[in-house]
C-alpha cells in the first residue's frame, strides 16, 4: 500500500466520520423555546424564538383557524426567530405550530383586540304584530379592527325605544354573538334599537310594529234612494277595522261583501281598507228585492248582517203593438218621481206563438224599448206577448202579428 | 371538346359556388349558436347546483339545545350542504392556491382572510392538502329570521399534508373544535366567522384485537368470475359448493376482495352489500372465517379523496361488522406497490387513517394490510393488529426472511396471506413450472409453514380461464401464468398440489 493510498483512505474516513457526526448532531437537535406565551393579542406581532444547538434550521408549520402555512426562521446569535405572518397573528383563535421534521410543537391562543371598531348587527324579522307577544330578534357581533369577534363574556348593551319609553338590556357575548329578543308593543308604531359595546355603537335599526288580525266589526249602509232602479249604487261601509288591541288594521286589508238576494242568489264585491274602513259598492237591483249583506275578512273577522230593501220604481207600463211596422214598444217607463227612468233598465219580451216561443231582451233608452220583430224569423200569426220590466210582467193575449 | 371543357368549367363553378355557400352558412350558423349560448336562464337561480357531492365526512349533528328559532330538517340539510362545501372549497383553495368557490361559501370579510393566506402560500410555493373526516357540529343558535346560525363544530378530525415547492414536508392529523357563524346570503349559507377554539393531535384510543385463530386459509374467487366475486355471475350455490370443498380440504378460512369501484365507491350499492352478506352467510354455514380485503383496485390515495373512501369503508364495515363469519379486515391488497407512483408518505397516511377509521367503527375484529413482501411488512406495524404479507419468492429464502421480519415486528402475529406457484408450462414458460413443480412447491411450503407455526392463506383455489387486464397487464407472459395458480383446475378437477392444500402429508 502506497502512502498516497493510505492518505486517501484516511481522508475518506475523516470525511465519512464528519458526515456521521453531522447526522448525529441532527438527530439530537435541540430547540429550546424562548419566552413563548400561551396568549397573544391580535394587534401585536408574534415572534417565536428558539435557542438552538443544531446546525439545521427547520421550517415552522403554523396551523390556525383558516388553514396552515410554513414560515422560515432567521438566525441571530444561536437563536432562530420565526415571524408569524400578520394574516395569522391578526386573527383570533387557537394556533398550533411544529418545527418540521422534529418533535417540537406547541400552541398558543390569539385574543381579539379589545378595542371594538364595529358592531355588526342583524335585526329580523323587520316587522312584527302589535300584541306584546310577537317578537323580533337582534344579533350583534362586536368586532375589532381585524374582524375578530370579541371574547365570550364581553358586555353588549341593547338600547330600545318603544312607544315613548327607552330601555336597555345588558347581555354578554356567547358563542361569538350577543342576541336579544325584541318584543312587540300593544300599539302599532316603530321600535327603534341599537346595540353598543365599549365605546362603539351600531347604527339605528327600526322594527315596524303592525296591527294584528282584525276582530269582528259592524256594517253600515248608504244609498240615495230605496228604489230598485238598476242604476244607483248602494254602498256598505265597515266600521273601522281594529285588532284586539284597538289598533287600526293595515291599509289594504281585503274585505269581501256577500249579498244574499231574496231569491237566494249570492252577489259578491270586495274592497280594501283605508284607515280601517272598507267601502263596497253594488248597483241597485232592477226589481223589488231584499238584500242581506255581510262583510268578511277571510279567516279573520266578520260583520253582522244588514238588511236592505228595495221598492219597485213603477207599478205598470204601456205596451204598444204596431202590426205594420211589426214592433212592440214598451214604455214610457217612468221612475219613482215620474221621471224617465235612467237608461239601461232591462226589458224582456216573450213571444209565445203556436209553434214556437221567442225571447228578446233589451235595455231601455230614453225610457223606452222598441222590439223590432223580424218577419223572416217571426212569421205572421197569433202570439201571446209577455213583457217583464222592473219585476212586473204584463201579458197581451192573442195578438195578430 | 370545347363543349366538354365548358361543361367541366360550369360544373366546377357550380360545385365551387355550393361549397362557398356551405361554408358561409356554416359560419353564420355557428356564430348564431355562439351568440345564443351562455346566460342560460336556468343558471339565474341555483337550480344547477352541485349535484354530486365531493366531500363526505362523517357528520353528527347535535340540535338538542338550539337557542332562538326552532331548526327544521330542511334548513339543517341546507346548512350542512353549504358548510361542507365551504370546507371543500377551502381545501381545494389551499391545495391549488386558487380562490375558486371561496366567494360562494365565505362572506366578503372571511374571504379576504383566506385570500391573504392563499396569496402568501402561493408566493412561497406552499401547497396544503387537507381534509376533514369527522364533524360533530352542535347548533348553538339559529336566529328568529332564519338568516344567521352559530355552530360549535366539536372534534373535527382533520388531516393535512404540507408541500413546499412540490416536495412533501409535513403531515399531521388533529382533532380541533371550531366556532362558526353562518349567514344566509343569496341563498347560500356562507361562513362569516370561523374560529378555532382548541386543537390536539391525540387520536382516539382503539383497542388491540388479537387474531386468536389458527388460520389455515385460502384466497377465494369463484372459478367463473375471477377478480369479480360480486359481479353479475354471483351464484350463491356455487359459493356454497366451493366453501364445502374448502372446508373438506381441512381449511378454516378464506380471503375475499371487495372492489372499490365495483361496490359503488362512496355510494356503496345495496345489491353488492347483499351479495357480500350472502357470501358471509354461506361462509358461516360452512364454518369458515372470512378475511375481507377492502379497497381492491383503488389507487388514488390523495387527501381530497379521503372522505369518499371513508364513506365507502363505513358502509361496508357497518354492514358486516357483526357477522359471525367475519375474521378481520385487510385494508388493502399490496398497497406498497403504489409507493412508486403515489408516494410512500401519501399511501401510508391514507392506510393509517383507514386503519384508524375501521378500528373506530369495529373494535372487535383485527385489522391488517396485505403487504406484497416481507420487506414492506414492517410499515405501520403499530397501527395494525396482526401483520400479513405475501410471498412469491423462492421458498428457500422464506426462513431467513421470516427471521428478519420477526426481529423487526417483535411480538405482533405474522400471517402469510398469499403464496403459491403457477403450474403454467406453456409457450411463455417452457422451462418453468408444471403440475408437479407446483405440487413440490406446496409440499415444501406446508413443511415450512408448520415448522415456523405460520398461519397462512394460499393463492388460490381455482385455475382461471381468463384474467382481467387490470390484474397483470396485457403481456401474455404475465397473464398466462396467473391463470394457473389453482389447486383445482378450471374444470374443478384436483391438481396434484391439492394434497398439500392444508397440511404437509
Amino acid at each position: 500500500m502506497t502512502i498516497k493510498t493510505t492518505y486517501f483512505i484516511i481522508a475518506t474516513l475523516w470525511i465519512l466520520s464528519f458526515n456521521g457526526m453531522r447526522d448525529h448532531v441532527k438527530h439530537t437537535a435541540n430547540y429550546t423555546p424562548i419566552d413563548h406565551q400561551l396568549e397573544y393579542a391580535a394587534n401585536r406581532p408574534i415572534r417565536l424564538t428558539f435557542k438552538k444547538t443544531a446546525s439545521t434550521t427547520p421550517s415552522l408549520r403554523i396551523s390556525y383557524s383558516l388553514g396552515s402555512t410554513i414560515v422560515h426562521g432567521h438566525i441571530k446569535d444561536k437563536t432562530v426567530i420565526y415571524e408569524v405572518p400578520k394574516f395569522v397573528s391578526n386573527i383570533a383563535g387557537h394556533v398550533t405550530w411544529n418545527l418540521v421534521n422534529t418533535t417540537y410543537n406547541g400552541s398558543f391562543y390569539i385574543k381579539p383586540d379589545s378595542q371594538i371598531t364595529d358592531m355588526e348587527t342583524y335585526v329580523g324579522p323587520p316587522s312584527i304584530i302589535a300584541n306584546a307577544k310577537d317578537y323580533s330578534m337582534v344579533v350583534t357581533l362586536p368586532l375589532d379592527k381585524y374582524d375578530n369577534v370579541q371574547e365570550d363574556g364581553t358586555r353588549v348593551s341593547f338600547n330600545y325605544h318603544k312607544e315613548t319609553e327607552s330601555s336597555q338590556t345588558n347581555l354578554q357575548v356567547e358563542h361569538l354573538i350577543a342576541y336579544d329578543y325584541v318584543y312587540s308593543t300593544k300599539k302599532t308604531g316603530n321600535i327603534l334599537l341599537a346595540s353598543s359595546s365599549g365605546s362603539k355603537s351600531s347604527k339605528e335599526f327600526l322594527i315596524e310594529v303592525r296591527a294584528g288580525l282584525p276582530v269582528d266589526f259592524t256594517l253600515s249602509r248608504k244609498r240615495t234612494h230605496n228604489y230598485a232602479d238598476g242604476n244607483q249604487l248602494a254602498s256598505f261601509s265597515t266600521s273601522i277595522l281594529r285588532d284586539s288591541y284597538d289598533n287600526v288594521v293595515n291599509d289594504g286589508t281585503l274585505v269581501t261583501f256577500y249579498i244574499t238576494t231574496s231569491s237566494g242568489a249570492i252577489l259578491q264585491t270586495t274592497a280594501t281598507t283605508i284607515n280601517g274602513v272598507a267601502t263596497g259598492l253594488m248597483i241597485h237591483p232592477e226589481k223589488q228585492e231584499t238584500w242581506s249583506i255581510v262583510g268578511i275578512v277571510a279567516g279573520m273577522a266578520a260583520s253582522n248582517a244588514v238588511i236592505m230593501e228595495f221598492d219597485p220604481v213603477f207599478k205598470d207600463f204601456n205596451i204598444a203593438v204596431n202590426k205594420e211596422k211589426r214592433t212592440v214598444t214598451v214604455g214610457p217607463l217612468l221612475s219613482f218621481m215620474k221621471q224617465i227612468i235612467p237608461d239601461g233598465l232591462t226589458v224582456e219580451l216573450n213571444l209565445k206563438g203556436k209553434t214556437a216561443t221567442h225571447f228578446f231582451q233589451k235595455q231601455s233608452l230614453n225610457g223606452q224599448v222598441v222590439f223590432q220583430l223580424n218577419q223572416d224569423l217571426i212569421p205572421h200569426g197569433i202570439y201571446n206577448i209577455e213583457v217583464t220590466a222592473g219585476g212586473i210582467t204584463r201579458t197581451l193575449e192573442n195578438i195578430l202579428l | 371538346m370545347s363543349i366538354i371543357n365548358k361543361n367541366i368549367v360550369r360544373s366546377g363553378l357550380i360545385f365551387f359556388y355550393v361549397f362557398i355557400i356551405a361554408i358561409i352558412i356554416l359560419g353564420v350558423s355557428s356564430l348564431y349558436s355562439y351568440l345564443n349560448t351562455g346566460a342560460d336562464r336556468s343558471t339565474m337561480l341555483h337550480s344547477e347546483q352541485i349535484q354530486e357531492r365531493y366531500y363526505l365526512p362523517i357528520m353528527q349533528w347535535d340540535t338538542t339545545a338550539v337557542k332562538g328559532r326552532e331548526l327544521d330538517a330542511t334548513t339543517l340539510k341546507a346548512i350542512e350542504e353549504d358548510y361542507l362545501n365551504a370546507w371543500y372549497v377551502r381545501a381545494s383553495a389551499l391545495k391549488n392556491n386558487t380562490l375558486t368557490g371561496i366567494k360562494d361559501y365565505y362572506t366578503t370579510n372571511a374571504a379576504e382572510k383566506i385570500t391573504a393566506l392563499i396569496n402568501y402560500n402561493l408566493s412561497n410555493d406552499i401547497s396544503i392538502e387537507m381534509t376533514s373526516l369527522e364533524h360533530h357540529p352542535k347548533v348553538e343558535f339559529f336566529s328568529e329570521d332564519g338568516q344567521l346560525a352559530v355552530l360549535t363544530d366539536v372534534d373535527v378530525l382533520e388531516h393535512e399534508q404540507v408541500y413546499k415547492e412540490g416536495a412533501f414536508l409535513n403531515k399531521s392529523s388533529s382533532y380541533s373544535t371550531y366556532k362558526v357563524v353562518l349567514l344566509l346570503e343569496d341563498g347560500y349559507w356562507r361562513i362569516r366567522q370561523l374560529v378555532k377554539q382548541s386543537s390536539h393531535e391525540k387520536l382516539r384510543e382503539t383497542p388491540f384485537v388479537a387474531l386468536n385463530y389458527d388460520l389455515k386459509g385460502i384466497n377465494y374467487y369463484p372459478k367463473n368470475s375471477p377478480w369479480n366475486t360480486f359481479g353479475s355471475a354471483f351464484q350463491q350455490d356455487t359459493i356454497a359448493t366451493d366453501f364445502k370443498i374448502i372446508k373438506d380440504a381441512g381449511l378454516n378460512s378464506i380471503r375475499v376482495f371487495v372492489n372499490y369501484e365495483d361496490f359503488g365507491k362512496e355510494h356503496v350499492s345495496l345489491e353488492k352489500l347483499e351479495k357480500l352478506s350472502a357470501l358471509m352467510d354461506e361462509a358461516a354455514t360452512a364454518n369458515l372465517k372470512v378475511l375481507v380485503t377492502l379497497f381492491d383496485f383503488y389507487g388514488n390515495y390523495s387527501v381530497n379523496d379521503w372522505t369518499m373512501t371513508q364513506q365507502h369503508a363505513v358502509s361496508i364495515v357497518d354492514c358486516i361488522k357483526n357477522h359471525e363469519a367475519l375474521l378481520g379486515w385487510d385494508l388493502k391488497n399490496e398497497p406498497n406497490l403504489d409507493y412508486d407512483s403515489r408516494g410512500k408518505e401519501i399511501v401510508e397516511s391514507w392506510l393509517e387513517h383507514m386503519a384508524y377509521r375501521i378500528k373506530t367503527l369495529d373494535d372487535k375484529h383485527p385489522v391488517t394490510i396485505g403487504w406484497s413482501n416481507t420487506k414492506s411488512a414492517t410499515a405501520l406495524q403499530d397501527k395494525l393488529d396482526f401483520i400479513s404479507f405475501h410471498y412469491y419468492e423462492p421458498l428457500e429464502k422464506l426462513d431467513a426472511d421470516l427471521t428478519s421480519l420477526k426481529k423487526k415486528v417483535g411480538e405482533k402475529e405474522l400471517v402469510l396471506t398469499e403464496f403459491g406457484l403457477s403450474s403454467y408450462s406453456g409457450f411463455w414458460n417452457m422451462l418453468g413450472s408444471s403440475d408437479q413443480t407446483q405440487e413440490a412447491y406446496h409440499k415444501e411450503a406446508q413443511k415450512l409453514l408448520t415448522k415456523n407455526e405460520l398461519p397462512f392463506m394460499s393463492w388460490t383455489l381455482y385455475d382461471f380461464e381468463s384474467v382481467p387486464e387490470e390484474v397483470t397487464g396485457t403481456y401474455p407472459w404475465r397473464r398466462n401464468p396467473q391463470k394457473q395458480y389453482g389447486f383445482l383446475d378450471s374444470r374443478g378437477k384436483k391438481k396434484p398440489s391439492f394434497k398439500y392444500i392444508s397440511k404437509p402429508r
